[in-house]
């Protein structure tokens, strides 16, 4: 790989987003050329800049209420708490125990191409426990096992025609371990 | 499903993403009340379409929608327009001269970072945005501003060098 070749990747590949061969091309490269490393450098200062928690705005307050009355009035909004919301809680304790995030931010993303009340929830969850002990019994908790979520979620998009988030909940007391996929039949 | 059902659906999904829809209408309208105000009309035309949307990103299709919304209200689609053929995808990054030393641009301040988001132009600072405050994958990005990913890819890098020459600079001149 050569210097405008790796201008070219630079990008993607500090966003993760090169496919593997290419990145260690990118990473052979830039341990050889201390031009593209301070190119490196300069987008990882501006890349920590921008991640600075100051630098988004903050919703004002009134924001919600504001939508929430310009919404076509259909009746009360008494059922507010989210449905969707109560079954996370609901369920995500004892995977939390199991320490499958993945699976469950997986799950929530499946979930919401279904139309759900509360009662549905409740059988989306009970699915989604079955699945999970389902998987305990036959000793295969995770189809990817990574604490990496850089290898998770691109496992995932791979699977899906779209991307989950998998987030590092490590500090809350939770590790990544991996991710697996389950597919649930609720709401069809 | 009921228009209730309808409704508490809806906001059960949406509002939770009032957060990012914000911050994207914030940083393309540049100021607080006209961001209120295209982020409310963008869940009003989210909420008209809602029950026929197929997907299932709702993030990245509520940003779209937000997108478009504030383009509208800006009219920049016809600038846009205008400005693309003569500039856009030509590029690698033009000039290759030394970068300025990364410790004068680590020290940028917050407001500094701001300002200089705010002096991209539109096509630079919503690809930013989207990616280092909103988190999205390139693949998102090129869905909610309707360009090809190599397009968010050479969009990225500009902003980036952009960003880091005026954050770099700024310091040198705060300094004298």
């Amino acid at each position: 790989m050569n210097c405008r070749e790796c201008h070219d990747f630079i990008d993607a590949y500090i966003d993760n987003e090169l496919d593997v061969a290419t990145a260690i091309l990118v990473k052979q490269h830039l341990r050889d050329c201390s031009q593209c490393q301070q190119l490196l450098e300069s987008r990882k200062v501006v890349g920590a800049l921008l991640k600075n928690p100051q630098v988004p705005f903050e919703v004002p307050d009134s924001l919600r209420g504001k939508i929430q009355s310009a919404l076509p009035a259909a009746a009360s909004t008494a059922k507010r708490g989210s449905s969707r919301r109560s079954a996370i809680a609901w369920f995500s304790v004892p995977l939390a125990l199991a320490a499958a995030f993945a699976v469950v931010l997986g799950l929530v993303f499946l979930y919401q191409g279904t139309i759900i009340d509360r009662s549905r929830g409740n059988a989306l969850a009970n699915e989604v426990m079955s699945s999970h002990l389902r998987s305990l019994l036959a000793t295969h908790l995770l189809d990817v096992p990574s604490t990496d979520q850089h290898t998770v979620k691109p496992w995932f998009d791979g699977k899906l025609k779209f991307s989950p988030p998998v987030q590092d909940f490590s500090e809350h007391g939770f590790r990544l371990i991996g991710g697996r996929l389950d597919y649930l039949m609720v709401g069809k | 499903m009921n228009d209730e059902q309808t409704r508490a659906h809806f906001e059960a999904l949406m509002l939770p993403l009032m957060n990012d829809a914000y911050n994207l209408a914030r940083w393309l309208m540049k100021n607080q009340e006209d961001a209120e105000d295209q982020v409310q009309e963008s869940y009003l035309r989210a909420f008209r379409f809602f029950a026929s949307f197929q997907g299932t990103n709702f993030r990245a299709w509520l940003l779209q929608i937000v997108r478009n919304t504030c383009y509208s209200a800006l009219g920049a689609r016809k600038l846009r327009e205008k400005e693309v053929p003569l500039e856009e995808e030509s590029d690698e990054i033009e000039d290759h001269s030394p970068l300025p030393p990364v410790s004068l641009a680590r020290k940028a301040t917050v407001e500094a970072v701001r300002e200089a988001i705010a002096a991209l132009p539109v096509e630079f600072r919503e690809a930013v945005v989207l990616r280092e405050i909103e988190g999205l994958s390139y693949k998102e990005i090129s869905q909610v501003t309707e360009v090809p990913i190599g397009t968010v890819m050479s969009r990225l890098a500009r902003a980036r060098h952009q960003l880091y020459l005026m954050l770099a600079d700024r310091k040198e001149r705060d300094q004298l």
